[in-house]
């Protein structure tokens, strides 16, 4: 089930409405067959996998829990990320390792062949593998003791509202928000339904439109002068924050609605000043993640600069791959581990242009200049990102370089350098003139007008189109 | 609740309330089909022209369901054969009725769905004659995999209706119906706001040439409103990736069931006559669609011979000069058309009461 749809509006306040007329017990219950239901409305075997992976999991943490050898610790530990990652690999990564096996096996001669599984790729599945193997990891590290009751756990890896694009949730953040639902208060559902209201917005508004200009550049490069390739990398830059945020908005207003408060994933991205800082503003969950059980792992900052890149090329390669089996998930990957390793070289001599770690310390033309030169470089990792095969990629740099002899730049396209614009703006305004704060303070007619607006706006300047959420796909 | 709460949410409500009525008011009115010789927005605003009214004694109603040849909207509404054969089944007084009302259901693009649709809105009329001028390029095997949101009117507001819910064949709504399309039909019939973003779209365009398919509709997968009263002020391009789609049609064996179902539901509308007539075109030997129509036409001739339908195939009835693109009319085929028409016509319409059919 998607959020954006008349499904899910029928389907969220009739589960709240079950929600607020049942106990504690009740409530946890309702809500773990109601994830189910919006889980397997597209592909009820979908659910199957759901509960292997809750089984796996609740077990391992029990089997953890009991026992205290460190070695059989790290046995389960070790069982529990072979189960789910071997899920992954199975559904996600087996076609493409055995194709390019294959293609690396015939360039040596050899015959070899592969026919491919050809499985559908469950939605949400990197998300919730994630999730569960968060719980392994917190429970191994005695961060959190292993979930008795199995429909508390069962909730925790299936909550409708974060389980197919996140945000990635930790067993210390979110078990004990569902060990103790509360009837719903007024102030979570009006907080929830705002922040579902601004979700609908950045999807339906804005992520989608952009898709209008991403879709039509990537898919004729050859077209397109340099403006409008340029327009084309912004826009799908543009299109999966927003795509990927107005998701995220609708998970934390949907779970704000039963009480429950899910952790942001994004901070302003375009105010990024360099690569770590704009690493640390987008899809924090996971960024996150990636950071307390494989970057941590690998030993991270302990053994050195030098080591210490090393492991972070090692995570952005393994975080390309993890947005899917594809060559340009892992070359986008490889781009921003590149930019890290040049930022970190170059740092030192970065520093005495102004050009500090956080825009918000001192707000100074070089900051906007890096700020503005940050983003340039990540719309190219989108264009890496959005590539599906090395002649689009081609086709869009040449694009990009102005090469490819195309020229003009049609009038209406200004309205989207204008929507990226303000979208720059907006962000700078959050940032640096506290601009949340200060609508908060308004009185709260005014917002309600504001809200109202809002809803007109979606209404009738969403986009015609069924365009699915980017990072169900992931 | 405190007091300031209930105020907030009484602006909230209020201003959505607001803008409802305003786009009510500003969505315009379609005509009345018995006044219309056709729909200027393609079944946009259609409840003023579906809402039938009973014709008064001596007046006769036949409902045209049919495509882009009837609906011509690249000649004046008065110069549509449908038109034409208004006046002159009413100048004749065919069957002995003061005035006959052809009422043209007819769009560009019109699918099977839509056709199903029409066919089971007209389960609650009562026409004395009822026409489905139909051909090839209707039926297109695309449609066996299009849901109710692929097409490109809004009458699949229709299904939200109970009565033309009740009247459409389960394997319709198997095929194209699932709960996500019904329930956005049902709100838009509802609710005004959510009609009003397509018309406002296509004012838009209509005033600033580029933008409707460069921020809306970028694959219009629906018919822009056609306003031919809002001034043009200038032209904004159009996006330099742009490829133009062919004209394709697919008719394959499977398709034939989705001709099957419209009889079906076109044969069950309670008029007093009905008729099927396959539209005329012109195909050149060489022409890929020539095989598919001659499919389509056995499949239309064996269904319609097995329901005992009355059936006339014009496909062949004009030669090239009468087509400008093989499937459109010129405006003396229109003419040429009405006089074949009246032909015919005039004897499959019921005697008016007590008078004897002209």
């Amino acid at each position: 089930m998607w959020f954006h749809t008349y499904t899910y509006a029928l389907f969220l306040p009739i589960v709240l409405a079950l929600y607020t007329a049942l106990s504690p017990g009740g409530r946890r219950l309702m809500l773990l067959g109601a994830s189910y239901l919006f889980y397997c409305w597209a592909l009820p075997w979908y659910g199957l996998l759901l509960v292997a992976s809750t089984l796996l999991d609740y077990n391992m943490g029990l089997l953890m829990e009991r026992t205290h050898r460190a070695g059989l610790r790290r046995v389960w530990l070790g069982l529990s990320l072979v189960g789910n990652l071997g899920i992954l690999a199975a559904f996600k990564y087996a076609d493409f390792f055995a194709s390019n096996a294959v293609a690396l096996t015939r360039l040596f001669g050899a015959e070899a062949h592969w026919e491919p599984l050809g499985f559908i790729l469950p939605a949400g599945i990197s998300f919730y593998t994630f999730q569960t193997i968060s719980y392994s990891f917190q429970v191994y590290r005695r961060q959190y003791p292993a979930e008795k009751d199995l429909v508390t756990f069962a909730l925790y890896v299936s909550f409708f509202p974060q389980l197919v694009a996140g945000p990635i949730e930790r067993a210390t953040h979110l078990m004990p928000q569902l060990k103790s639902l509360a009837a719903p208060r007024l102030d979570d559902i009006r907080a929830g339904l705002c922040r579902i209201l601004i979700g609908l917005f950045r999807k339906l508004v804005i992520a989608d439109r952009m898709d209008i200009v991403a879709d039509g550049v990537f898919g004729n490069p050859d077209a397109c002068s340099a403006g409008v390739a340029w327009l084309g990398a912004f826009s799908f830059y543009a299109q999966i924050y927003f795509d990927f945020a107005g998701y995220a908005d609708i998970a934390i207003g949907s779970a704000r609605l039963f009480g429950v408060r899910l952790l942001e994933n994004f901070r302003r991205p375009a105010m990024g000043v360099n690569i770590t800082d704009w690493w640390n503003r987008w899809h924090m969950t996971l960024t996150g993640w990636f950071r307390d059980y494989l970057f941590n792992s690998l030993g991270g900052f302990k053994h050195g600069q030098a080591r210490a890149v090393l492991n972070a090329v090692i995570v952005l390669f393994l975080c390309g791959l993890w947005h899917g089996a594809a060559w340009n998930y892992i070359f986008w990957g490889l781009w921003n581990a590149f930019l890290l390793v040049t930022y970190y070289a170059l740092r030192a001599g970065l520093k005495r242009f102004g050009h500090f770690r956080r825009a918000s310390a001192r707000l100074t033309i070089g900051a906007i200049g890096a700020n503005l030169f940050v983003n340039v470089l990540i719309a190219i990792g989108a264009v890496i990102f959005r590539s599906p095969d090395l002649a689009t990629l081609g086709a869009m740099l040449r694009a990009l370089a102005g090469l490819n002899g195309a020229s003009g730049f049609p009038p209406y396209l200004w309205g989207y350098v204008a929507i990226l614009a303000a979208w720059y703006l907006v962000e700078f305004a959050q940032e640096h003139a506290r601009l949340n704060e200060r609508a908060a303070a308004l009185p709260a007619w005014l917002r309600a007008a504001g809200w109202a607006l809002l809803a007109v706006a979606v209404t009738l300047l969403a986009v015609n189109l069924q365009t699915p959420y980017l990072y169900f796909q992931f | 609740m405190k007091p300031g709460a209930g105020i907030a949410l009484a602006v909230f409500l209020g201003l959505l309330a607001g803008a409802e009525r305003l786009a009510s008011s500003a969505l315009p009115t379609a005509p009345r089909a018995e006044f219309a010789a056709r729909n200027p927005y393609r079944f946009r605003s259609w409840p003023e022209y579906t809402r039938l009214s009973r014709p008064r004694t001596n007046e006769a109603r036949i409902v045209w369901i049919s495509n882009s040849q009837a609906y011509a909207g690249e000649l004046p509404a008065n110069r549509i054969y449908t038109d034409r054969l208004e006046r002159a089944l009413t100048d004749a007084r065919a069957g002995g009725y003061q005035r006959v009302d052809v009422l043209n259901w007819s769009f560009d693009g019109v699918t099977s769905i839509e056709l199903t649709l029409m066919a089971a809105r007209l389960r609650q009329a009562e026409p004395e004659l009822v026409v489905a001028a139909i051909g090839v390029a209707d039926f297109s095997s695309f449609n066996l995999d299009r849901r109710l949101s692929g097409v490109r009117t809004d009458l699949p507001r229709l299904v939200s209706h109970p009565a033309v819910w009740r009247a459409l064949p389960p394997s319709f709504k198997k095929r194209h119906v699932n709960i996500e399309d019904w329930l956005t039909y049902a709100a838009s019939d509802r609710v005004a706001l959510l009609r009003f973003r397509d018309y406002m779209w296509s004012w838009l365009d209509h005033r600033w040439s580029g933008l409707q398919m460069g921020f809306y509709a970028p694959a219009i997968n629906y018919h822009p409103w056609r306003l031919d009263r809002v001034q043009r002020r200038a032209n904004l391009g159009g996006p330099p990736w742009r490829e133009r789609r062919p004209f394709q049609v697919d008719y394959t064996p499977a398709a034939r069931e989705l001709l099957a179902e419209f009889l079906d539901v076109f044969q069950a509308i309670p008029a007093r006559a009905h008729l099927v007539i396959m539209t005329p075109r012109f195909l050149e030997e060489w022409d890929p669609l020539l095989a598919m129509d001659r499919a389509f036409q056995r499949d239309l001739s064996d269904l319609l011979a097995e329901r005992g339908l009355l059936f006339w195939d014009d496909s062949q009835l004009f030669g090239r000069e009468a087509f400008h693109d093989g499937l459109h009319f010129n405006p003396d085929a229109h003419r040429a058309y009405t006089e074949r028409l009246m032909r015919e016509i005039p004897a499959l319409l019921p005697s008016a009461p007590g008078k004897q059919a002209s």
